[in-house]
């Protein structure tokens, strides 16, 4: 009888341990040490009855203490339990308040059983039915085909790798418009480190990439409109107020050739046709004038440039345009040049005109040989900026006509960008030089004397 | 009544080469007329008239485009021939498919100029001599009474008479006699030359 009671209080207060190493809670402690105590008690008394101490063995009112005392812990802790369910209801409603405020969906993939759950917003962001089963197969069917492999690879990558999910992506709405969506996430592992569960958010991000695309397209807009309104626009309206007087100067000629070879020649019609003739000459020699002081450089604002910079500037301009039309750009690193003196506008038309050119140079070429790059590099007292591309290079019996006012090798080139360039770069006291490269292509390199210090050399 | 003349007009905003444009196609012995604008042009009271346009393609508020579509719109079929002072031909003609009688710059040597203008003339008399032609083959249908129509439109599809009297509700005989009356009124002795004339009059409905 004492060994089993023995028994009974070592496995109470094993047990005991046990729970509170398990859960770290006092309750077990309270618990089976109550037990315990509750069987020493009764042990104790049996004993001293036995020895005629005790008149009983009071085991029954022991009992009825214990278990009064059992019972008003557990009665604290069914009303813990209440308050935690109370507070895990809140906390999730809190939850939820927040993902709709913040227009996030919640999402968990339980890898082992592959099935993802989702918050309704989640549910109707990808058309995915209320109560329809989802698995990673059923997920990647909602999004956009063009960007399922880049999600798979994410995917991969955060479970077999990083454990950290991001990834952006299209799906189609139940109401059949495109999102753009982005979902972070973070992989939770087993002891083993085998990936059980991947948990995380996604935010619509529409908004911002439909910000980010207008503004990819303003600036090939930019691009465009800096090259085709100086001078394509330049070309049609010279051609047209020139082609006019000099069509009137022509019919005028023949008319007075025809009107000579009559018997007897109307000579003062011909008189009249010679004073038209100067008169329309006059008009076209204005539209030259005008042309002339409208190409003239109007005075340059010098002001200190970091050349570099500039170039940087350049590059991001027109990258869009370059990754459009699959073209590597590249500016070279090295460190920051001298400044230079100069009017901020005009060298990055140079520079615009510089990369338009080489770009234009490789498009014909394959796709591993379409690369432009740029290098900045200080020279002497010289900064110079070179753009190389790996286009054909000039051809050997163009090479003489390279800055001639409408010498141009595209087909719908015009020839003047070479010339106005290198006007710039001679009003700012540089040259412009360029060579075949010995691995094909050109480079074309702007170089612009060091700024002298303020106070003097 | 004596051939109304062939008049070549010409229309552009720019005064001077208006007048050039004139000066050398009157010395090569054509009859112009000059219009400072298509509004201008259009105004006239009397449009069809024979000759050819030759327009200015760009000017303001009316264009040489927007006067062709005017003049086909008021059924006038006069050829019209464009000048244009921009570079852009290719851009031009292609915009131009839609009918242009032909398409020049204001500096194209003279013969060209000559040529096209020639071109359109010709092309405008062998239309006008062309729709002269089929009103007269039209008019010769004229004189056909109701009935006698109403027969043709048998006969052309083929029909015995057999089948055209039982159609119309008449008496075979009295189809017969329609027939003899028709052929004798247009000339015909055939139902295939029948059939050819009401074909080149561009006939197709009763």
């Amino acid at each position: 009888m004492q060994a089993s009671f023995l028994l009974i209080i070592i496995f109470a207060i094993d047990a005991a341990h046990t729970a509170a190493k398990r859960s770290g809670l006092r309750r077990p402690w309270v618990l089976g040490g109550l037990t315990a105590m509750g069987f020493s008690l009764v042990l104790v008394s049996y004993e001293l009855y036995a020895r005629g101490i005790l008149p009983s063995t009071f085991s029954s009112q022991l009992f009825l203490l214990l278990i009064l005392l059992m019972g008003y812990e557990l009665s604290l802790d069914v009303l813990r339990a209440g308050q935690l369910s109370r507070d895990l209801l809140e906390s999730q409603q809190r939850m939820r308040l927040a993902a709709n405020a913040a227009d996030l969906s919640l999402w968990e993939w339980d890898i082992v059983r592959d099935e993802i759950w989702v918050t309704e917003k989640g549910r109707e962001r990808t058309g995915i039915g209320a109560s329809e089963r989802i698995d990673f197969a059923r997920f990647l069917q909602a999004i956009h085909p063009d960007d399922s492999e880049q999600t798979q690879q994410a995917v991969r990558h955060s479970l077999e790798d990083s454990g950290e999910l991001e990834s952006e992506y299209r799906v189609v709405a139940r109401n059949g418009a495109t999102r753009w969506v982005v979902a972070r996430g973070q992989v939770e592992r087993d002891a083993d480190g085998k990936p059980v569960r991947l948990r995380g958010v996604s935010v619509d991000i529409t908004q911002r990439k439909r910000a980010e695309q207008e503004l990819a397209q303003s600036r090939n807009e930019l691009a465009h409109i800096a090259r085709v309104s100086t001078m394509g626009e330049l070309a049609a309206s010279v051609a047209h107020e020139l082609n006019q007087p000099l069509g009137a100067i022509l019919r005028n000629a023949e008319a007075a050739e025809l009107f000579l070879q009559a018997p007897s020649p109307d000579l003062e019609e011909v008189r009249a046709i010679l004073t038209d003739i100067r008169a329309d000459e006059a008009r076209a020699g204005a539209v030259i004038d005008r042309i002339r002081s409208m190409l003239k450089l109007r005075e340059i604002e010098h002001t200190p440039l970091d050349l570099k910079l500039l170039a940087g500037e350049v590059v991001n301009l027109v990258r869009p345009e370059a990754e459009a039309r699959k073209i590597q750009l590249a500016l070279e690193p090295g460190s920051p040049p001298p400044l230079v003196r100069g009017d901020r506008a005009q060298l990055q038309q140079v520079l615009l005109n510089l990369l338009l050119n080489a770009m234009d140079a490789v498009n014909y070429s394959p796709n591993d040989r379409r690369r432009v790059s740029v290098c900045v590099r200080t020279a002497g007292s010289q900064v110079e900026a070179a753009v190389s591309d790996t286009g054909d290079g000039i051809p050997a019996d163009k090479v003489a006509h390279v800055f001639e006012s409408f010498f141009t090798t595209k087909p719908n080139g015009l020839g003047m960008g070479l010339v106005i360039s290198r006007n710039i770069i001679k009003a700012h006291g540089g040259s412009i030089h360029w060579q075949n490269n010995p691995a094909g292509g050109a480079t074309f390199c702007a170089t612009l004397p060091v700024a002298e210090k303020e106070n003097g050399p | 009544m004596s051939e109304p003349t062939t008049i070549v007009h010409i229309v552009d905003d720019d005064p001077s080469f208006l007048v050039a444009v004139a000066r050398m196609l009157r010395a090569s012995g054509f009859v112009v007329k000059t219009f400072a604008s298509a509004a201008e042009f259009l105004a006239q009271p009397e449009l069809d008239v024979p000759g050819c346009v030759l327009t200015d393609l760009q000017m303001p508020r009316v264009s040489g485009l927007d006067l062709q579509e005017a003049l086909a719109k008021a059924g006038h079929r006069i050829p019209v021939v464009f000048l244009t002072g921009r570079g852009d031909i290719p851009a031009s003609v292609h915009a131009m498919r839609h009918g242009a009688d032909d398409f020049l710059t204001k500096r194209a040597p003279k013969q060209k100029l000559l040529e096209a203008v020639n071109r359109a003339l010709v092309r405008d008399a062998r239309e006008r001599a062309e729709r002269a032609r089929v009103q007269r083959l039209r008019a010769r249908f004229e004189v056909l009474t109701e009935r006698e129509r109403e027969v043709l439109q048998h006969v052309l599809r083929g029909q015995l008479n057999k089948q055209i009297a039982a159609d119309l509700g008449i008496h075979e005989r009295t189809v017969k006699l329609h027939r003899t009356a028709i052929t004798t009124k247009l000339r015909v002795s055939s139902v295939a030359e029948l059939t050819k004339l009401w074909l080149e009059s561009g006939g197709s409905d009763g």
